[in-house]
Parts: C-alpha cells; structure tokens; sequence
C-alpha cells in the first residue's frame, strides 16, 4: 500500500472492522464497568510541619552533640517522608486498624504522595466510596501514628542514651579541671599568666643588674691605668702657706746707709767733694748699699704642708674600685645564675601554656557537652511527658464518600474504548489488508 | 467535483456531508467564540503576561489579537516560503528543526499541518498522492492505543488530553513522514538539514555561553532546577541549546554528532575530502556542545557511542579495536585514572544521581502494585512520589506508565524496528548510501539506548521523530526494491509516479 488511495480505500473497505472494533471496544468498555463495579477513589491529606519543635526525623540530628558517645544518626535521616509514605508499616497499621479491609488488595489500593504544596496526600481505592474513604483516612492516620512512634521512639531512644551519658559527661568535666588543677600544681604556679610575668619582670631586672655591673667594672678597667699614673705623678703632700720676714743685716745695712747719707749730707756741707772725709763716707755708703742690696731678699720665715685633696679623692676611688672588683664575680655570678633560673622558667612557659591551654579546651569541650545533653535531657523528659504532635491532620482535609470518584470516570472509559477502538480497528484493518495483498502477490 | 458546474459546489459533499460541514463550521465557531469570551474574561492576567500590553495596554483581547496575527503570519510566511521552496523541502526542514527544538512551540503541529496538507492537497489536485505506507507507522497506533489506557487511570479522563494531544503529531509521524521522506536522496537532505539545525542549536549555546558567563547568571532555556549546577570551581551554567533540558539537548547533539562521524567515516567513494573534512570539524564542535551541557549521562553516551562505532564501521577489524581499548581500559583500571575519572564526574553533582534510584524504585513498585495498565503516562509524579519527577528510566516509565500493555506495544515497537533496519542492512541490492545511513542512524540510536536509562525520554520528541525516521530508511528501501523489482521484470509496468519521484 503505497498510495493514499489504497491505505484509504482499505480503510473504506474494512470500515466494518473499523467500526465493530470500536463499537466492540465501546461496548465490552461500558459492559465491563456495568458487570464490575469500578473503584471509587478519594484523597485524604495531612501536614508534616517541616520543623516539628526541632525534634522531627529531619532536625533531631542536628540538635544533638556530634561525639561518640552518642548514637549514629544516619540511619535516622535516611528515614524521610517518601519511605514512610511507601513503607510497609503504614499498610500494616491500615491493616491491623480496619479488619474489615481486604489486606491482599490493602496495598495496591493506597496511594501516598506529596504534592506540589508539599501536603502528604494519601488516595484511597475501594469498591464503594466508603471503603475508600476508610482506606485514605486509614492510611493517614496510620501515617501520623507511624511517624509519631518513630519520632517518639527514636526520642526515647535518645533520651536512654542521653541519662546514661550525662554523668559520664559530667565524670569528664571533673576530670578535666583536676587534670588542669594537678597540672598548675606541678608547676608550682596558681596562676601561670601572673607567674609568667613576674619572670619577665624579674629577668629585665636582672638584666638591668648585669648590665650596670658589667658597664662599671669596665669603666673601672678603663679608669683605673689613668688613676694609678696620676697618683704616682703628683707628690702626696703639697705646701699649702708660706711666711716670709726681711733679714737682720739688710735692716742694719738700711740704717747705716740712713746714717752716712746724713753724715754724708753734713759733711757736704761742710767738705768739698773731694774731701777725704766725703770720699770715706762715700766708700762706706757705698758698701752699706752694696751690703743691703746684698740681703734685701726676704727669707722664709715658715711654710705648712697639707695632704693633695686630688689625691685623696683618687686613691679614695681606686679604694672603692678595688672593693668593687673583689665583689664583681660572685655578684656577676649571681645575677648570671639568676637571669638563668628565669630563662630557664620562661623557655617552658609556651609548654606550659600549650599544655594548659589543650588541658582548658578539654576542660570547655566536656564541659559543653555535659551542658549540651543535660540540656537535651531534660528537653526530651519534658517533650514526651507532655507528648508530641508530629504531623497536623486537618478534619476537613479527610476524605469523605461525597467526594469520593469513580476510576475509572465513564468518561474515561469512553474515551479510552472509543480512542483505542479506533486506532484498533485502523490498525486491524490495514493489517488485514496488507495480509490480503501479500497473500495476493506471494505464492502462497 | 466538477469545475464544470460551480454552482453545485456546494452539493458536492452531499446532504450529510453538507450538514456535517455546516455543524463542524458552527462546532468551530463557537469555540472560537468561547475562546475570545474566555480570552476577555481572564484579560487582567493576559495584559501582565502579554508583551503587547506595552501598545495595547486597555485591550482585553491582546491574546485572540496575538493569535490571530500568529496564525496570519505563519500563513502568509508558507505562502512565501512555498513560492520559492517546495513543500517536501518544508517539510524536511521542520522534521529537522523538531528534532534540535523544544522551545520553540507548535514546530510538531506545523509539520503535522503541511503534512497534511500535502496528504489531501495531493488527493484533492490528482486524486491520490504517494504514501507508503511505514511497518512502523502502523505500530505506532498500538503505542497510541496503549497511551490511551491512561484515560482510566485517570481522575480527570480530561486533563490527560492536555498531554496526549500536543504528543500526537510527533508521535503520528511514524505514519505521516513517508507520505515525504521515500527516498535516499530526502533521508540525506533531511540529515543534511539536521546537521545544519543542530549547528543552530549549537550558536544558541554558544551565546547562552558567552551571556551566562558575562553576566554571572544562568541565561539557557532549563528550569531553574537544572539550570546550573555546583562545580568544584563554582556555579555552572548547563548551556541548552534550543532544547529545555540540558540532558536532552546533550542527547540531541551527541545522536546528530554520531551521525556526522559515521558520515565522514564513509568509504573515499561515498563522500568527497571537502565533506569528509566538514563532518569532522562538525563532529568536533557537536562534542564540545556536549560537553558545555555538562550532561554526565550525554558524555557517557556519546563517550560509549563512539566507541563502538569502529565495530560497526569496520566490523573485520573488531578484535584489533576489542584489544586496543581492552588495553586502554586495562591502563585506565590499573593507573586509577578510570576510577578518578568517575569519581570526578559522580562527585560534579551527586545528589541528582542520587534521587534517580528512588524514583526507579517507585517505577517498580507502580508496575508491580498495578502489572495490566500501569498507573497511566506520567502517574509516577503522583505515586509515592516527593520529588515531582518522572521516572528517569525510560523502560522502567514505560512499564510503570503502561504496564504490560505498554510492554507488549513497545516490544513490537523495538522488534519492529530491529527487523527493518536489519533488512536495509544486510541488503545486498541496497543503495550503498542508504545501507550507510541506515547503519550510522542505528549506531546512533545507541546515544538514546544508553541514555534512556537514566533520563525520562519516553515521550520526548526527537526520540518519536528519530524513530519516525529510521521507518522512513525502511520506507526508502522498500521503494528502491519495489522500483528495482519492476525496472528488473516489467519495466514499461512501472508506474509514472514511482520513476518520477
């Protein structure tokens, strides 16, 4: 059949095919839904709130501290709403909750889903509406109480866990804060950031000391040569006063020179100058001039000598260098232990500080966790003395007959019979038709 | 009809036919009348979400006013296009385009419409019209008959027409596309048409690309959930092409990509240097399409895809390649660089491997509880289902959609299939190229095979219009044979039309 003409005119031709088969299709469709009653369906839905009062089978995990001494929770989380919904437990439950249901079709006859919304719809099939309206609200009630036994059961599982655990939380606690006690202890220290600084106070001083020690004996060194030659240059003693007094000889000399110039004065007057008498007097006025000029230098009389104050101040300070010098290595050998013993002390401080701080941290860690599930413990009593509501079923969201459907509608039982009738027949009579023309071109 | 006596044109169709025109034109008018009428009523929303509000801002009528100028446009552009191209070529061109688009609306029902119109133009001008008619086209109608199980599945028997009518014309085209692709010579225009759409296709993603990246949000045509993903260096735009999805635009490019390769891989005397090179240097860019999808499962097809090609293509050296890629497998196990490699590609984005699982087990769970009929086409979103997906299995979305009455239509599907490209192959009075396009559609079909498995691709466009085409390579044998047959034994037998064409 390569031409329209010819798919169809087989088509014409067989059109009673065409036609018997879908009316055929039509009528077994309508005689079938008249002879079996058709299910009826009807949605019944209820709300899981996303975060149920931070305990839901989402949440729990992340409330609860991550340590090994706490169950694994992966297990938990792997639980979500879609394998509840397609778990076995909920059909039990429906089961078990309404004997008068057929459990061999219990299974195919609930549908869950979570719509678009995200509102968890359960459709319930029967063959009455009210049998599906008892199998959705069923399965959304064994929905709830699944989902609240999980829930509560995982809680209480928890909450086991969480009594056992708390003291031992707590036992850790303590034994970190006598692990940080003992250790302070060891060090001889109530406080390690006040000791710590002491010593850094302590070594600056020191370190003040030996320098100031070193930086005067090396000055002494430097003094001492210069010292030592000025003491031996300069004489210990040195005159402090003088007294000086005319000699005897020149006062006589003076005198007698007063007298021969009066005798000479007179006998001037007297005695031209020639005069022998003038001459002598002249010749002795001359030697009692010659003799005072002779002892006219003073004489001294008397002198005092004091000791050199310089001196004293110098030998009096290469005293004190030398008492110096005799102290210089012991007290050198001191402040060197010393600033060594400090040295020694700071070098282990960041150990120290390491080891005290892991030993805190610890400390902190238990000391959270014990909070943490002390905490969790108490929550978790009191959430399930006062019990939990997981899920939220709304009255008018449960099914009821009224609005139960009939599946298949009979509309769609017409369109599919009538639909695939057709095609069908189309199908049947070109077939026919292609078997007739081989039959017709082979050798049959 | 009788040009003769127009005034009894009318009459032509007869008292009933008359009537039945008359009630169908009144059916359509009030329809119509209804559309506007709901058109006005909901006028408050249409102006927010009409792009014309701009001029036409107190109309209440904006979409009746966008449709019809939609419907007048599209015509009088067929109009033009049919003055300067034919109508076949139309067709091929739309087969093409469908096959690389998702996004651009109603390409499925145009092509259904010219398709149609050539059927009944071609009977109304000379009274018939070639149509052989496809094994597959005629397999199609259990596929759709077994879809419309759905329509007792159903709460609202209406609301799965919504689905089921938009599939129908790309589904159907198993049975309409003969009616234009019969020949070896259409096949590869049409796959000549394809390598140049998805080349489109690849533009689109080149410059969501370049837009992404320089604005720092992703500009494709996903949904916002697929729309980017996680890498280790930041947030990735997964480029779409002119497709929705990126794994479907992956799936595209990776199927057109195989066939370019298989193409160029042809013997000296099939295809020239020139085109030989061409299809390389197309390869190349389609496999850097893929990779920008950043589709894991589109790399894995085409990764395996062509791999396999070499055994198809030069079969008598399958031990050689068996052993040259046992040996590289060997040395990618050995060195770990296998092992790092999948760890990289699963660790790009675990989750959404993850959630697959679930959903195959809910796939399952729907076939067993309901075996006959299954839950109806698309019934997974609503079944036990917190995710709002289908299932990304095609087999398994088969079963659980249409239970055992899918299966069997699908088998016959599949069986059919097999069997016809299997003839065209081992032909040995085949055309040379069409037994060449037939093997390289084929290989290709391994992209879709492997893919299917973890992507939901049953009811998917390009998947029916692939498989419509791979009929059409039946066709086109068929036609060839008949032609020989009767050249061979009655030539001054053979009708005008078939030499013609």
């Amino acid at each position: 059949m390569n031409q329209a003409s010819t798919i169809f005119g087989a088509i014409y031709r067989r059109k009673h095919i065409v036609l018997l088969v879908m009316a055929g299709s039509i009528g077994v469709g309508l005689y079938e839904n008249a002879v079996n009653p058709p299910d009826y369906m009807v949605a019944a839905e209820i709300l899981i709130p996303e975060h149920g009062l931070g305990i839901s089978i989402d949440t729990e995990s992340g409330n609860i501290p991550d340590e090994p001494l706490l169950p694994m929770q992966d297990e938990g989380r792997l639980i979500g709403v879609t394998s509840l919904l397609r778990s076995r437990a909920v059909v039990y439950r429906v089961a078990k909750n309404n004997p008068e249901l057929d459990p061999q079709r219990l299974k195919s006859n609930i549908r869950g889903d979570v719509t678009k919304d995200g509102v968890v719809q359960y459709t319930g099939y029967g063959r009455t509406p009210e049998q599906a309206t008892t199998v959705a609200n069923g399965a959304v009630y064994a929905f709830a109480e699944v989902l609240e036994e999980m829930s509560m059961d995982g809680m209480r599982q928890n909450l086991e866990t969480f009594k056992k655990n708390e003291p031992k939380a707590w036992d850790r606690v303590k034994e970190a804060a006598d692990a940080i006690s003992s250790y302070l202890t060891s060090l001889q220290s109530a406080d390690l950031n006040a000791d710590t600084q002491q010593w850094l106070a302590d070594r600056a001083k020191v370190q003040e000391e030996l320098f100031q020690l070193e930086n005067q004996f090396q000055q002494n060194r430097a003094q001492r040569p210069i010292i030592e030659k000025t003491l031996k240059e300069r004489p210990e003693y040195v005159t402090t006063r003088q007294d000086l007094k005319m000699q005897s000889g020149y006062s006589n000399a003076l005198e007698r020179i007063a007298n021969l110039s009066s005798e000479l004065a007179v006998a001037r007057l007297t005695y031209k100058d020639k005069h022998p008498e003038i001459l002598r007097i002249q010749t002795e006025l001359e030697l009692a001039q010659n003799q005072a000029s002779q002892s006219a230098e003073l004489i001294l009389s008397s002198s005092t000598l004091t000791q050199d104050a310089q001196i004293a101040a110098l030998t009096q300070k290469l005293v004190d260098m030398d008492i110096f010098e005799a102290g210089y290595g012991p007290q050198k050998e001191i402040f060197e232990k010393r600033k060594a013993e400090l040295d020694d002390k700071l070098k282990e401080v960041p150990g120290y500080r390491e080891r005290l701080a892991t030993l805190q941290s610890a400390h902190s860690q238990a000391t959270s966790m014990a909070e943490r599930i002390s905490e969790r413990r108490k929550e978790l009593e009191f959430h399930l003395e006062h019990g939990l509501s997981f899920s939220f079923i709304d009255p008018y969201a449960l099914a009821v007959p009224e609005r139960a459907k009939q599946v298949p509608t009979p509309l769609g039982i017409i369109m599919f019979t009538s639909f695939s009738g057709l095609l069908l027949g189309v199908f049947v009579a070109l077939l026919s038709a292609t078997f007739g023309r081989m039959r017709a071109t082979r050798p049959y | 009809m009788s040009a003769a006596n127009p005034q009894h044109l009318v009459r032509d169709f007869g008292p009933v036919g008359t009537a039945i025109m008359g009630l169908l034109g009144v059916v359509l008018g009030g329809l119509l009348g209804w559309y506007v009428y709901l058109d006005g009523l909901a006028a408050f929303r249409n102006t927010y979400e009409n792009p014309l509000r701009i001029f036409l801002d107190q109309s209440h009528y904006l979409n009746t006013m966008s449709l019809w100028g939609l419907i007048v446009g599209l015509i009088l552009l067929l109009v033009i296009v049919h003055r300067i191209w034919s109508i076949d070529r139309m067709i091929l061109f739309l087969t093409a385009t469908l096959m690389v688009t998702e996004v651009v609306p109603g390409i499925s029902s145009l092509l259904g419409l010219l398709l149609l119109g050539k059927l009944f133009g071609g009977v109304l001008r000379k009274g018939d019209v070639h149509w052989p008619l496809s094994p597959i086209g005629m397999v199609v109608l259990l596929i759709l008959a077994a879809y419309s199980t759905s329509f007792l599945n159903a709460e609202n028997p209406v609301g799965v027409l919504g689905n089921f009518l938009p599939r129908i014309p790309y589904i159907g085209l198993a049975l309409f596309l003969p009616l234009c692709i019969n020949t070896t010579d259409r096949l590869l225009m049409l796959v000549d048409f394809l390598i140049i759409c998805a080349m489109v296709s690849l533009g689109v993603e080149f410059i969501q690309g370049i837009l992404s990246a320089a604005t720092g949000q992703e500009i494709t045509f996903a949904a916002a959930q697929v729309e980017m993903f996680d890498a280790p260096w930041g947030p990735t735009a997964r480029l779409t092409g002119l497709m929705a999805h990126p794994n479907r635009y992956s799936n595209v490019t990776s199927t057109v990509a195989v066939i370019a390769l298989w193409l160029a891989l042809q013997p000296k005397e099939m295809v020239s240097q020139r085109r030989r090179f061409m299809l390389f240097t197309v390869f190349v860019i389609f496999c850097f399409g893929v990779l920008f999808s950043w589709s894991r499962s589109g790399w894995l097809s085409l990764g395996v895809t062509v791999l396999l090609l070499p055994f198809f293509r030069w079969p008598h050296l399958s031990p050689v390649f068996l052993m040259v890629q046992g040996y590289a497998v060997f040395l990618g196990l050995s060195t770990g660089a296998i092992q790092f490699a999948y760890e990289y590609v699963r660790d790009l984005s675990r989750g959404s491997a993850d959630f697959r699982w679930h959903i195959t087990h809910i796939g399952l769970q729907a076939f067993f509880e309901h075996p006959v009929i299954g839950i109806g086409v698309e019934g997974t979103k609503d079944y036990f289902n917190a995710y709002e997906l289908q299932v990304h299995n095609a087999s398994i979305q088969m079963l659980a959609d249409l239970g055992l009455v899918g299966l069997g239509a699908f088998t016959i599907l599949v069986v059919t299939l097999i069997s016809c490209l299997a003839r065209v192959i081992t032909s040995k009075t085949a055309d040379p190229r069409l037994r060449s396009l037939a093997m390289g559609m084929g290989v290709a079909s391994l992209v879709s095979l492997i893919q299917s498995f973890v992507e939901v691709f049953l009811w998917y466009q390009f998947l029916w219009t692939f498989i419509a085409i791979l009929g059409c390579v039946y066709i086109a044998y068929r036609e060839e044979r008949q032609r020989q047959i009767l050249q061979g034994y009655a030539p001054e037998l053979q009708p005008q039309h078939l030499l013609s064409s």
